[in-house]
């Protein structure tokens, strides 16, 4: 009798013993993403409107006061920009992939941004399926669309791409390649696409989205100044605090990246308060 | 205190057994000198002598939380899957080595909806569809006319092949293309303009399984080495 109850107590003691170990092993292994169902306080369209303006506005500020005035000036750009015999920056349309490849390159957003449209200049910027049904809406409401990409998982955007400066107008009526040479200011040229795994984001999540466009615009840029120093056969242009409207000169990341904070500030601000 | 049958006394002693058996398997498996026995098969060209944690890095938490927290994930607690044992060998981890800020082909591109169609065909998003690791070779990818799958509408107003590249693909001639370019674009090379000047399809055939490129010596950029990856971390 006696040593079945030492037994015992060696017994309840190993089970106890394994109990511990077992809890201390299965503390629940925290989650990647830390946002909860109940802080999701934007929908995705919602963060979807946000960025797509924050782009609208760094892509016009690029194509009028970099490119548009740069040419002026003598700066030049191209679509083989980043090939090592050419001496250029980047198209609005590269600009914009460069953003693009940025945010996914850091990988830490899972943010998706593309650009096509029904009349491209290159063929592989042509939109087929579900874009191409949608984009033709487009044309006729000029309104965003949205919707969930069973196949891919993601929930989608696509906001018009508008002809918002003379060079957008005069540089695709005139390339080689170009699809359709009518364009005017205005005009419906193409549309972005966006793409997003969750239905909903926190506030965190928004700043993330916000912060991962506005660091691969600030990247893109850095990689176009970066190009302009290894420059032989032009000159290099100076870079600082002057734009090109005033001279051979180009801005830096940070002074190209306030304008575009001020210039969407009001409207991300009304956004991201729901007003 | 409570009364133990004998069956049931056998059952956890046999329970016991077995829980053992798979602890020792399992510890003795993880050793480092018995990678073979893990090892799927022969690793990809100029992949050879890389450590096998190089690509596999240990997933967070331990066994056990990676265990519950798929439990919980299946019974709809949680919101994603935990990586068990290895991390996923995924896009990220090679191109940690493989970054080609030339790649004319830039993965993350082609998950726009509208690539939906060679995704099905190509699984284009992901390097292992092309370069399944495990195999001794340099790529997986058996088709050498797989550009068909995105390139049907490629035409060029000045084009300057002998026979256009319009004709070429209107004759579904898919196999010429790899004949003339990479497919990274990171040799450093000019692609030929007549076919008689092309690579013959039995040296990029050589190539795919591990031979010599055909393109160039020279690329623009070259791949990470595992010394030069542990100083960067
Ligand atoms: C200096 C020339 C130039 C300017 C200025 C320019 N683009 Fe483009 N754009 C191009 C080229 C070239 C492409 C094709 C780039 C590629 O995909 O390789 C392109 C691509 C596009 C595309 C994708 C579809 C296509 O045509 O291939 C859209 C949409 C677009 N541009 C809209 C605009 C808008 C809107 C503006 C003004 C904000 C603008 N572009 C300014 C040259 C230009
Ligand atoms: C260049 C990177 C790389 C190296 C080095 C490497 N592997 Fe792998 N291994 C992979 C990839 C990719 C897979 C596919 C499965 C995945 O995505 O995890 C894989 C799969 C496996 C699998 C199957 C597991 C599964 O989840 O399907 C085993 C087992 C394995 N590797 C063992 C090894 C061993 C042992 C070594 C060392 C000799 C090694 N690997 C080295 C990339 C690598
Ligand atoms: C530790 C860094 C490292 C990682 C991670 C890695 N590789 Fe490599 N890879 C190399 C090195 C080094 C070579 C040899 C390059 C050479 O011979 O010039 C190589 C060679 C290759 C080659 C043949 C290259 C050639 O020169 O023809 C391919 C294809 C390749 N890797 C694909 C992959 C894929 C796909 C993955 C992800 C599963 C991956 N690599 C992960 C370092 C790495
Ligand atoms: C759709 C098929 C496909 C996919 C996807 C793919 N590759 Fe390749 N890869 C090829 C082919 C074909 C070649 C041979 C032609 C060439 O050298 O570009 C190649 C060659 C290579 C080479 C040797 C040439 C060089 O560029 O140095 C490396 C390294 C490589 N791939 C790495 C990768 C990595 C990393 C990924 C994922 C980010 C990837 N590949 C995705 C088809 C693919
Ligand atoms: C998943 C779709 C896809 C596949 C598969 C694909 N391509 Fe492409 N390719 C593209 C896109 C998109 C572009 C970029 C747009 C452009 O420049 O036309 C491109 C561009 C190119 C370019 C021009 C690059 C430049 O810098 O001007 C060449 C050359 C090319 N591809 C060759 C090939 C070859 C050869 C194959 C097959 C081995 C192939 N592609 C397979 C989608 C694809
Ligand atoms: C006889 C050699 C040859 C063959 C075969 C060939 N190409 Fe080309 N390709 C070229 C040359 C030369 C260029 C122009 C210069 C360059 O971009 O390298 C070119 C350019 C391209 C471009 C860029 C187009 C643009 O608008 O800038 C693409 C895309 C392309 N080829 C895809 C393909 C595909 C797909 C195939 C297979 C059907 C193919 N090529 C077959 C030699 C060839």
């Amino acid at each position: 009798m006696k040593t079945f109850c030492k037994l015992n107590r060696l017994q309840s003691y190993v089970l106890l013993l394994l109990t511990t170990v077992g809890f201390y092993n299965c503390q629940p292994l925290p989650e990647e993403s830390t946002a909860t169902v109940s802080n999701k306080k934007y929908s995705i369209e919602e963060a979807f409107t946000i960025v797509s303006k924050e782009n609208d506005v760094a892509r016009t500020l690029y194509t009028k006061a970099i490119v548009g005035a740069g040419k002026k000036k003598g700066l030049k750009f191209d679509e083989d920009w980043e090939k090592d015999h050419i001496e250029a920056g980047p198209l609005p349309a590269l600009f914009l992939r460069g953003i693009a490849g940025d945010i996914r390159k850091k990988g830490e957003v899972p943010l998706g941004l593309f650009l096509g449209s029904d009349f491209p200049i290159r063929k592989s910027n042509k939109f087929k399926g579900k874009q191409a049904e949608l984009f033709a809406e487009m044309r006729k409401d000029e309104k965003p669309k949205f919707f969930y990409d069973a196949e891919n998982k993601l929930y989608t955007a696509m906001f018009p791409d508008f002809a918002s400066a003379g060079a957008c107008v005069s540089c695709h009526n005139q390339h080689p390649e170009t699809t359709k040479s009518d364009w005017v200011l205005g005009d419906i040229q193409g549309a972005t696409t966006w793409t997003y795994p969750e239905d909903s984001v926190s506030f965190e999540e928004l700043e993330g989205i916000i912060m991962a466009y506005r660091n691969g615009a600030a990247n893109t840029f850095q990689k176009y100044i970066d190009k302009t120093k290894t420059f032989k056969e032009s000159d290099i242009p100076v870079v600082g605090e002057e734009w090109p409207s005033g001279g051979y000169q180009l801005p830096s990341p940070n002074i190209f990246l306030d304008s575009v904070g001020l210039l969407t500030s009001e409207e991300t601000l009304n956004g991201i308060l729901k007003l | 205190m409570f009364k133990i049958s004998r069956k049931r006394k056998r059952q956890f002693i046999g329970m016991c057994t077995g829980v053992f058996i798979s602890a020792i398997t399992y510890v003795t498996l993880s050793l480092p000198q018995n990678d073979d026995y893990l090892s799927k098969g022969p690793l990809n060209t100029g992949h050879e002598n890389l450590k096998c944690e190089t690509c596999h890095t240990p997933a967070k938490g331990n066994v056990f939380q990676q265990a519950q927290a798929n439990v919980m994930h299946a019974v709809g607690l949680r919101r994603t899957e935990a990586d068990f044992g290895a991390q996923n060998v995924d896009n990220k981890k090679c191109l940690d080595c493989h970054d080609r800020a030339n790649d004319r082909h830039p993965l993350h591109r082609f998950e726009e909806p509208r690539f939906a169609q060679a995704r099905k065909d190509l699984g284009v998003t992901e390097c292992e569809s092309c370069h399944q690791e495990h195999n001794g070779v340099r790529i997986t990818q058996t088709n050498i006319g797989y550009c068909q799958s995105c390139h049907e509408d490629t035409e060029m107003k000045n084009d300057p092949l002998e026979v256009s590249h319009k004709e070429l693909i209107g004759q579904k001639r898919w196999n010429t293309c790899l004949q003339c370019h990479d497919f990274h674009g990171n040799h450093i090379f000019h692609a030929a303009e007549s076919l008689k000047d092309t690579i013959p399809v039995q040296e990029i055939k050589a190539y795919f399984a591990g031979g010599n490129s055909p393109y160039a010596e020279e690329k623009k950029y070259y791949a990470t080495t595992e010394e030069e990856l542990e100083n960067k971390n």
